[in-house]
């Protein structure tokens, strides 16, 4: 739309009717004879503006004049509907203005129900509905070996190879690597990813570019991508790194570009930097070690029946051609969207609901107030309708004034929603915020603003249209002469006020079962002891030369020479880890110091195939998780030896290799007596004799179900990388001796990661879902229990009012004031009764909602249901006092001679 | 006639006589055109129409409405004409400053040293 346009535009807004054709064309006309040829487009412009704003005042005084001649003539035209309406809305305002306390609550209600539900509504169909941020995302799937998830690398090369119903089969995995930059050494974690997995996706770089197949190759040199964030962060966003070499793990590496801003991919939230995959010799060569995520893309047009089957037929080859450890495969897809967002679903949908709840609440008590506003202007209304108005223009009023209520109200929540999101984001623990989808992005969504706004609409017309109909229907002779009893009104309010309190019951059994549900996982054992614990992960270097030498060896298949390395580089790495635990041990107030080589409750691992040699119990090979742990781990954590011995340091290379399995396993595969049993695993055929078996653990979360484990001592097979047991009085506080003891000892090892025990437990995904819901559902009910007791306030306070006459009266005929007391009472805690009722049915429909987030209690826990019940019939009964107290102290002899006047 | 008692405000004046003198050409353009270019007067189109419509509604012009040519895209183009009454009145407005102006020669106040 040109300049030229706009100004037209708005001379034809502010013309009357009749007047804008020919006006306009007056003006073009002139504009395309005279003006554009003697002054170009530019000076015509200006013409024409300069001609619509000094025209503008004339234009409104002849719309002035056009809508008076049409109201003299005749009623029924719709100029004057637009004037009568803007009089009706100045009249509303100067209404507001008269009593400001009314509207100011009833915009303030209305607007924080709004600004909650758009900020919920806002996130959830950010998350749940918006396309994924890849190209095509719909149609990328991610694949599972059922029972295990993740792929081995040969069944990746099979899937790739002869799908035919998926196409960008692309497989990743987390890795992390120190990054040396600016003097400081730091971790950080990444993601391998094979080739084509940004092609697949549909990813561009912001600078430099994607991996190219020669990045693959496994001698090549290290090719690298960041992330936009990384990229700003640690390097300034120097706009020449692309294609500049960084050290990772004290090697070069090329950085080949930038990743986008707009990129995340959540299921590896933390990552900063990309690299090509480039498997192992262990990991081509060994089917039975599975690691490696897989998406992949559906082909147009391919059913989910069409990829089972397609799916079916692969596992059943992959079955054929290697019996031993593919027996039982089986895959399957799902959706990447439910892969990546899953897990938070039931959270959005059970704070939904309650927001839901709360805007019906809101909506009710708005409802209350304008219907207790319009029973107080009784009289006014029937002034204006004595005088001729019509019923239809006050109704319109009416309609109006609701209107511009709703309208004031979400305009003013639409804008506080916005922050609403935003600090809630800011809430969000770090780790957790990694692995949302759209976390940084999050805000108010057009489309539910524009939901909302429609919804507001139709409020404010149903409840307009409500409250005419109640005052129309009131006979407006008689209220003008009497101050008639309202009986229908005062209904209608109880109605409401049922309604608040079944709503109001919903929410805090609500609250009350997932507060119960996050205490008992707070409080549910995870087979070790979290008081005391603190814990941090260290990589100690291995030497650089022996390393070095031992690539180099490998290279030349020379066996011994790289068994000698390998060994010297235990040593070294065992002395000096030896070295550091030390270290700690000797720190005041730390008892117990142990390793292992992933925490537990930190996230998935890869798991092993067990092979039992003598097995006792037939069967399949069981799939176990592998932890390697230092001697004293089950002290340090505080877990159980059931039977047989812990490890200790006469367990080490060139001991026979020991193992200690937990009860699940024991029980499950050794029918419970494991001890001399011997285990092995297709990486170690060379076998474990099993000496203890101890309590098990929680490791993948806390909700969860627990797994099989194999522990085996650290002395038998050393690594630099290990995660740090610390038992103390108060650990906390022993973080900062323990960065001072290891920078003592090696300034250029950090201790990273450094949570203490019930940091972890608290900030797990299975607390962190639960406690957000909880958090919001609670500020819910409270808001909801404070609005419904202000609701059975009014309107019991109100019918003590309407009612001094008739109290007073019983009073003077010699009633007690205990049968006055039961009277209003009864009146005041009936709705709530009703809504109790109604409240607790709806709990029982609405159970389903909540179901996926309980922990250790049922949806329809009677103790929660009950305490729900009385907490609401107290706080009602504390709002029946103040009236009913008033009620006791009238005097019959003024509350008969004052009425009647 | 009692209705005569219409009196002309000086923008009014100018903006009749520019219809009378356009004659059959007079349509708000031409009338715009016309105050600017011989009056040495800046008018808006939208000012122009109100004093228009003022005297339309006072009796003092007519108006007809003609379908456009192809410049306007059709849209209707509103002629004016003065009306008898519109006559009147101007006659009226000239009598009025002739026998005001009569005798009368303007001297600027000297200013005293």
């Amino acid at each position: 739309m040109s300049s030229i346009d706009i100004a037209r535009r708005l001379l034809r807004i502010v013309l009357p009717r009749l007047d804008r054709d020919t006006v306009v064309a007056d003006l073009d006309e002139e504009l395309q004879r005279h003006v554009l040829p003697r002054r170009g487009p530019r000076g015509a412009a200006r013409w024409y503006w300069a001609q619509t704003l000094s025209s503008l005042p004339a234009a409104v005084r002849l719309r002035y004049r056009a809508w008076r001649r049409d109201e003299t003539m005749t009623m029924q035209d719709t100029e004057p509907m637009v004037a009568q309406i803007a009089q009706d809305v100045r009249y509303a305002w100067r209404g507001w203005r008269r009593e400001p306390i009314f509207a100011l609550t009833a915009i303030a209600t209305y607007a924080v129900a709004v600004a909650v539900a758009a900020a919920i509504a806002s996130v959830a169909y950010r998350v749940l509905v918006e396309p994924l941020p890849y190209r095509d995302g719909d149609a990328l799937v991610g694949v599972r070996e059922a029972d295990r998830g993740n792929f081995s690398w040969p069944d990746f090369l099979a899937l790739r190879q002869s799908t035919r119903s998926l196409s960008d089969v692309v497989g990743y995995n987390g890795v992390s690597r120190a990054l040396v930059n600016g003097g400081m050494a730091d971790r950080l974690s990444g993601v391998e990813v094979t080739e084509g997995f940004f092609e697949a996706l549909g990813i561009q770089p912001m600078a430099g570019r994607l991996f190219r197949p020669e990045d693959f190759v496994t001698e090549a040199p290290l090719a690298v991508m960041l992330t936009h964030a990384t990229w700003q962060r640690r390097f300034g966003g120097d706009p020449a790194l692309a294609g500049r070499t960084i050290l990772l793990d004290g090697q070069p590496a090329t950085v080949a570009g930038i990743l986008p801003d707009t990129f995340e991919f959540p299921l590896r939230g933390g990552a900063e930097f990309w690299q090509p995959l480039r498997p192992s010799r262990v990991q081509r060569e060994r089917g039975y070690v599975h690691w490696l995520d897989v998406i992949a893309r559906r082909r147009p047009g391919v059913s989910d029946a069409q990829i089972a089957a397609d799916l079916d037929l692969l596992a059943r080859l992959r079955a054929a051609e290697d019996p031993k450890y593919h027996a039982s495969a089986r895959l399957s897809v799902i959706p990447l969207r439910e892969e990546i967002v899953g897990y938070v679903r039931p959270s959005l949908l059970a704070l939904l609901t309650a927001v839901a709840l709360l805007f019906l609440a809101a909506c009710a008590n708005v409802a209350g107030l304008v219907f207790a506003r319009t029973i107080a202007r009784r009289r006014e209304l029937s002034v204006r309708a004595a005088i001729g108005a019509a019923p239809a223009r006050l109704a319109r009023q009416l309609v109006i004034e609701s209107l511009m209520l709703t309208t004031a109200g979400t305009a003013i929540g639409s804008i506080v929603a916005g922050a609403l999101v935003r600090s809630a984001m800011s809430a969000v623990p770090a780790r957790q915020k990694a692995s949302l989808l759209y976390a940084d992005r999050l805000d108010v969504a057009p489309e539910v603003v524009a939901g909302v706004f429609v919804l507001s609409i139709l409020a404010g017309l149903t409840l307009g249209i409500f409250t005419s109909i109640r005052t129309n229907r009131a006979d407006f002779r008689c209220s003008l002469t009497l101050r008639g009893a309202t009986a229908g009104g005062a209904r209608w309010r109880s109605v409401l006020v049922a309604g608040e309190v079944a709503l109001a019951l919903m929410l805090i059994a609500g609250t009350g079962l997932l507060a119960r549900s996050v205490y008992r996982l707070l409080h549910v054992s995870p087979g070790f002891d979290p008081r005391g614990l603190l814990t941090f992960r260290i990589m100690l270097p291995a030497p650089r030369d022996a390393q070095a030498a031992l690539a180099q060896a490998v290279r030349d298949r020379n066996e011994m020479a790289a068994q000698a390395l390998r060994d010297r580089i235990a040593t070294v790495t065992e002395a000096n880890r030896d070295r550091v635990l030390a270290a700690f041990r000797a720190l005041p107030g730390v008892t117990e110091v142990s390793t292992i080589d992933q925490l537990p409750l930190t996230g998935r691992s890869p798991s092993m195939t067990l092979q039992i040699i003598a097995r006792p119990v037939a069967g399949e090979e069981p799939t176990v998780l592998v932890r390697t742990i230092g001697a004293d781990y089950f002290d340090a954590m505080g877990i159980p030896i059931e039977a047989g011995r812990p490890f200790n340091d006469r367990d080490r290379r060139g001991t026979p290799s020991v193992a200690i399995v937990n009860r699940m396993l024991a029980d499950r595969v050794f029918g419970g007596s494991a001890i001399g049993q011997r285990i092995a695993f297709p990486s170690a055929p060379g076998g474990f004799d099993v000496v203890g078996i101890v309590g098990d653990e929680q490791f993948t979360d806390i909700d969860s179900g627990r797994d099989p484990v194999v522990y085996l001592p650290y002395l038998q097979s050393a690594s630099g990388n290990f995660s740090v047991v610390l038992r103390g009085s108060d650990p906390a506080a022993i973080g900062a001796d323990v960065r001072r003891a290891l920078a003592r000892i090696d300034p250029q090892v950090p201790a990273f990661a450094m949570r203490t025990m019930e940091e972890i437990l608290e900030e797990s995904r299975a607390v962190f879902l639960r406690r957000t819901v909880l958090t919001l559902l609670t500020v819910f009910a409270i808001s909801v229990l404070v609005l419904t007791t202000v609701g059975i306030y009014g309107t019991l306070a109100y019918a003590v009012t309407q009612r001094r006459r008739e109290i007073g009266l019983r009073m003077a005929l010699g009633a007690h004031r205990a049968a006055i007391a039961r009277v209003m009472l009864a009146r005041g805690m009936s709705p709530v009764a009703v809504g109790c009722i109604a409240g607790l049915l709806g709990s029982l429909g609405l159970a389903g909602s909540l179901r996926a987030l309980l922990f250790g209690v049922e949806a329809t826990d009677p103790a929660i249901l009950t305490a729900a019940v009385a907490l609401l019939g107290s706080v009602s009964l504390l709002a029946c006092a103040v009236p009913v107290w008033r009620a006791l102290r009238v005097d019959p002899a003024t509350a008969l001679r004052n009425d009647g006047s | 006639m009692a209705g005569r008692v219409t009196f002309l405000g000086e923008f009014e004046q100018v903006v009749m006589l520019a219809v009378i003198r356009l004659g059959e050409a007079a349509y708000g353009t031409t009338i715009r055109r016309e105050i600017e270019t011989r009056a040495g007067r800046r008018v808006s189109i939208g000012a122009a129409y109100a004093t228009l419509d003022r005297l339309v509604e006072k009796g003092l012009l007519r108006e007809r409405d003609e379908a456009g040519g192809a410049e306007r895209s059709g849209r209707m183009k509103r002629f004016f004409d003065v009306t008898p009454a519109g006559i009147d009145a101007l006659e009226e407005a000239r009598t009025l400053q002739i026998r005001m102006w009569a005798g009368i020669q303007l001297r600027r106040a000297r200013r005293t040293p």
